[in-house]
């Protein structure tokens, strides 16, 4: 167990629908861990929270990152092929949640070390299942390198 | 008399000549004059015609034709017939011509042709293959639309999919959050927009299923029918229990196809039977039969049955025969049964009497058939 389970977990989603925002965030107050969650609504700006640039200049290094794939500007595998192409990121969990359910999608996600590939439910109860149980999974069970022991 | 018998003689091939509906006649190479003709000619370009130029009288040129064949009569195919067709300019007709360089009687070497008109076959042969290239276009069109149909199905029910989530996860969350906290009628209302956005749903996966079944299908290879049935058990095990269904499956033959589309098939077919039943629990027997180059697989239930009027109507997309508070469904399945069967060259059909239960057939050809 790690210092910081008892501080609250930093999850950076990144999604640009804010439907599915406001709907992580409803998943995320109903589960029983503390967290932080900080929403990015395209790719660029979740770079930039990622390297603290611009307006992101104090934002926190995320414990985990949720991203969805069809993002304006930049989209998600482009950003999941910078933060895994970065030292200093890509150690942090990337769980892609998306509605395509597509052969190639997971393909190239899981080529670019995505840390695992998830589609969103339909159903309002098993999303909201889903999404706690990414972050329990994450922030709780699995066991991760320490912020800086990169 | 040699006189006479000359004439005599003259006159019968005059007579042969100008009998011959074919145009012949005879053109001196280096001056283009017609040196004779036979009626077939004349009575087309005029009987004035001898001592004028070849050009001028039969293709209302001043200058020998560009495509004058003199030069592969004197050239290439001296002592040989030349056999070519063209189409005629000024009269419009077409021409199947033999032309040969010839000794004329006074001993020069003449241009000799003889010209069939082909006008009526080569007409036919070009509204034959006018039909036949309009065949292939609306053919080309006929496909292209289809194409064009089945990937709007997908693009339209996948991208309807999006925002549908939207408004059925928050009208859930609604209802989750405020059920009981409003009015009656504020209750009453979310649960009509609740149960309006799960239906719509149910219908946008149906559609997308049925637009999938030609552009995303597996490819064809040996199945166990007996395993495409156990699999649909397995994914009705619910409903069955529910039911409180017995399900008896005779042996079953393996066949050529897709797999998942088949398992499918019963699927649709097995989850009906359990859906109509009446009021005692559904019996279900899943039998097979070898039939003259094909297999006849038969899904028979002890339910409700269907009318003889609506028979053919059930494998319509969308058609329902009850509502839904009767029974719950979008009236697709069997509309994606007849489609999958439709690509494995099969059929499906029904035989059912009121009250006592429907048979449910389907074939599909013992030998490789459908699709690759």
């Amino acid at each position: 167990m790690k210092d910081n389970d008892i501080l609250p977990a930093k999850i950076l989603l990144v999604e640009d629908n804010p439907g599915d925002a406001e709907l992580a965030r409803e998943a995320l107050n109903n589960s029983k861990f503390m967290n932080e969650l900080f929403v990015v609504d395209d790719g660029e700006k979740a770079l930039d929270f990622l390297n603290r640039r611009g307006r992101y200049e104090d934002a926190p290094r995320p414990d985990i990152i949720l991203l969805d794939l069809n993002l304006p500007k930049k989209d998600g595998r482009e950003v999941l092929a910078e933060i895994k192409a970065d030292d200093r990121l890509k150690t942090i969990p990337v769980v892609v949640l998306t509605t395509s359910k597509a052969d190639e999608d997971i393909a190239k996600s899981y080529r670019l070390h995505a840390n695992c590939y998830i589609t969103k439910p339909l159903d309002l109860k098993q999303f909201f299942q889903v999404v706690r149980n990414i972050k329990e999974f994450w922030m709780s069970i699995v066991v991760l390198p320490r912020d800086g022991d990169t | 008399m040699p006189d006479v018998s000359i004439r005599s003689e003259f006159e019968t091939l005059k007579a042969i000549v100008d009998g011959i509906d074919d145009v012949i006649y005879i053109a001196d190479p280096d001056t283009y004059e017609l040196l004779h003709a036979n009626e077939a000619l004349r009575g087309t370009w005029g009987s004035d015609i001898i001592g004028k130029k070849c050009h001028k009288v039969l293709q209302d040129r001043n200058q020998p034709c560009p495509f004058c064949t003199n030069n592969k009569i004197f050239g290439k195919y001296l002592g040989r017939s030349y056999v070519w067709e063209f189409q005629n300019k000024v009269n419009g007709n077409w021409y199947r011509c033999s032309d040969k360089a010839i000794r004329w009687v006074d001993g020069r070497m003449v241009r000799f042709e003889l010209a069939a008109d082909i006008t009526e076959a080569k007409m036919a042969e070009q509204a034959l293959k006018d039909s036949r290239e309009e065949l292939e276009s609306t053919l080309k069109r006929l496909r292209q639309s289809n194409e064009d149909l089945q990937q709007f199905a997908y693009v339209a029910s996948h991208d309807l999919q999006e925002p549908l989530r939207m408004v059925s996860s928050f009208t859930q969350l609604i209802a989750e959050r405020y059920q009981g906290k409003l009015d009656e009628k504020a209750d009453r209302w979310i649960h009509f927009a609740v149960d309006g956005a799960n239906r719509m749903q149910a219908l946008i996966q149906d559609l997308l299923s049925f637009s999938r079944v030609n552009t995303h299908g597996a490819g064809f290879g040996p199945v166990e029918l007996a395993q495409a049935a156990s699999g649909a058990m397995a994914n009705l095990t619910m409903a069955v229990e529910e039911a409180g269904a017995k399900i008896s499956v005779e042996d079953l033959p393996v066949v050529h196809g897709d797999a998942g589309q088949l398992t499918l098939v019963f699927q649709n077919l097995i989850g009906n039977a359990v859906k109509f039943c009446r009021d005692e629990p559904p019996r279900i027997r899943i039998s097979a039969e070898q039939k003259a180059g094909e297999w006849v697989v038969c899904v028979r239930d002890n339910g409700i049955g269907i009318d003889a009027a609506y028979m053919k109507k059930i494998f319509i997309i969308f058609q329902r025969l009850h509502t839904r508070e009767e029974y719950p469904g979008t009236g697709l399945g069997l509309a994606v049964c007849k489609r999958i069967l439709q690509r494995h060259k099969g059929r499906i059909w029904v035989e059912s009497e009121m009250g006592r239960g429907s048979g449910f057939y389907f074939s599909l050809p013992d030998a490789p058939g459908g699709e690759p």
